[in-house]
């Protein structure tokens, strides 16, 4: 059980800091492009 | 000490050589935004001189930044433009000067302002505050004025492109002006807290030393207190842009700015360690007190470690790149510092931050991993470093060969 846990574990987190990565990076291109149409 | 094989050492060789001339390719499209930024066209300050004398009808330059304010043929003032350092950079202030010598009324024309902060500025009424003043006065913030929450720097910076610009007008006017005296050293316990902790890192750099786990433990509590919630003065990508860019400031305003940044070159030439980011960089701080409450871990997905490191990567460049090319720090600095430690931000900045801290409680610091564009900063620091070493060794061979 605990071994599938772990597999299961490794399997998920990648794709989970992938998407974290990416969502991060489209909050921040879209406060600079807010802040871009400020000037 | 493991020994590289043939193979080994040469793809390490290659991936060195790819590196150098990745690192080349920067420094080329940084000079070059630095060359397009600095032929872009200046701001045009006229709408703010207008602005800051409302009743007049026709302006007339008096001098290269005083301009005489007429309604009709009366002359109802006078315009001057006013220069001082912010937090991103210089700033310039239009103030309405009556003939008198009193301001009536400050217009911010060009700034290189946090656009948040800066809404802060105009939310608070800060302008309106410098009404009233006279050349003559003093206009030390915290003292002679109420400075802005979370915008320190850019509220003392307005402040004294106010003041030069009054002095200007008075010196047109004809008015007595005292030759301002020199800028007071400012030395408080920010700096006094940067010497501190450089000093405990340094301290606990040391092979004897026992308590290495304390120490930074300590170090990064004082950092996120002292740097972050008391003073909201994290390094941020704004201070590496101001520097590249050529705005250095007063030394005697801006003394953190010169300890921090002179204090991370000169450990990093000396110790080959950044001493900042794992020792007291405030937001590291945080993210490690909420991954001690969620007990993260470190995760390296190996399948996508490239395109990681590189998205790292790419933001920064672009970040540095827009600041050169726009001559404006604070603008792509997109930490989400000042969100944290004032509660200043754009929604944007609010949902990414409740993002990194919840995703810390299961990932050990995923800013600083996966986002914080200083981390790549460091990188191609090391990487001139190195490179600076090696050609440095050649010669030393070279010349004993001969």
């Amino acid at each position: 059980m605990a071994d599938k846990d772990q597999n299961l574990r490794r399997k998920i987190v990648p794709y989970i800091l992938l998407a974290l990565a990416v969502i991060s990076t489209i909050l921040i291109l879209l406060d600079v492009i807010a802040n871009l149409g400020q000037l | 000490m493991k020994l590289l094989s043939g193979a080994d050492l040469s793809r390490y060789e290659r991936k060195k050589r790819r590196s150098r001339l990745w690192g080349l390719a920067v420094v080329v499209s940084l000079i070059a935004a630095w060359i397009v930024g600095l032929n872009l066209a200046q701001a045009d300050l006229m709408p703010a001189v207008r602005e800051a004398m409302p009743q007049a009808e026709r302006f007339e330059k008096a001098t290269s930044d005083v301009y005489e304010a007429y309604a009709g043929e009366d002359l109802v003032g006078y315009v001057a433009l006013g220069e001082a350092s912010g937090y991103g950079g210089p700033l310039t202030a239009a103030v309405g000067v009556s003939p008198a010598g009193t301001i009536e009324k400050v217009v911010l024309a060009d700034h290189r302002e946090t656009p948040a902060w800066i809404r802060e500025v105009r939310d608070a009424e800060y302008l309106d505050s410098l009404s009233g003043k006279k050349y003559s006065e003093s206009f030390q913030v915290g003292e002679d004025l109420d400075g802005v929450t979370g915008a320190t720097m850019s509220s003392r910076g307005i402040a004294q492109a106010a003041l030069n610009g009054s002095r200007k007008a008075a010196q047109v006017m004809g008015l007595p002006v005292q030759t301002p005296p020199a800028p007071r050293i400012e030395f408080g316990v920010p700096e006094a807290a940067l010497l501190l902790l450089f000093g405990i890192g340094y301290l606990a750099q040391q092979r004897k030393f026992k308590y290495k786990k304390t120490a930074r433990w300590v170090s990064l509590l004082g950092g996120l207190l002292v740097l972050g919630f008391l003073y909201n003065k994290p390094l941020t990508l704004a201070y590496i842009n101001q520097f590249l860019i050529g705005f250095w400031p007063q030394w005697q305003t801006h003394l953190y700015w010169y300890l921090l940044i002179g204090g991370i070159i000169f450990v990093f030439t000396i110790e080959d360690q950044n001493p900042y980011c794992q020792w007291f960089c405030p937001f590291g701080a945080a993210q490690e007190v909420m991954g001690a409450v969620g007990g993260a871990r470190v995760y390296s997905p190996r399948q996508f470690r490239t395109f990681l490191e590189s998205l790292q990567r790419v933001l920064a460049w672009a970040a540095v790149v827009l600041a050169l090319v726009l001559r404006n720090p604070g603008l792509s600095s997109f930490e989400i510092f000042g969100t944290l430690f004032s509660l200043t931000g754009s929604g944007f900045q609010f949902i990414l931050l409740g993002l990194i801290l919840v995703a810390s409680m299961f990932i050990k610091r995923p800013w600083c991993t996966y986002l914080c564009p200083l981390d790549p900063v460091v990188d191609f620091i090391k990487l001139t470093k190195d490179w600076i070493e090696d050609l440095w060794q050649t010669k030393i061979k070279t010349s004993e060969g001969k």
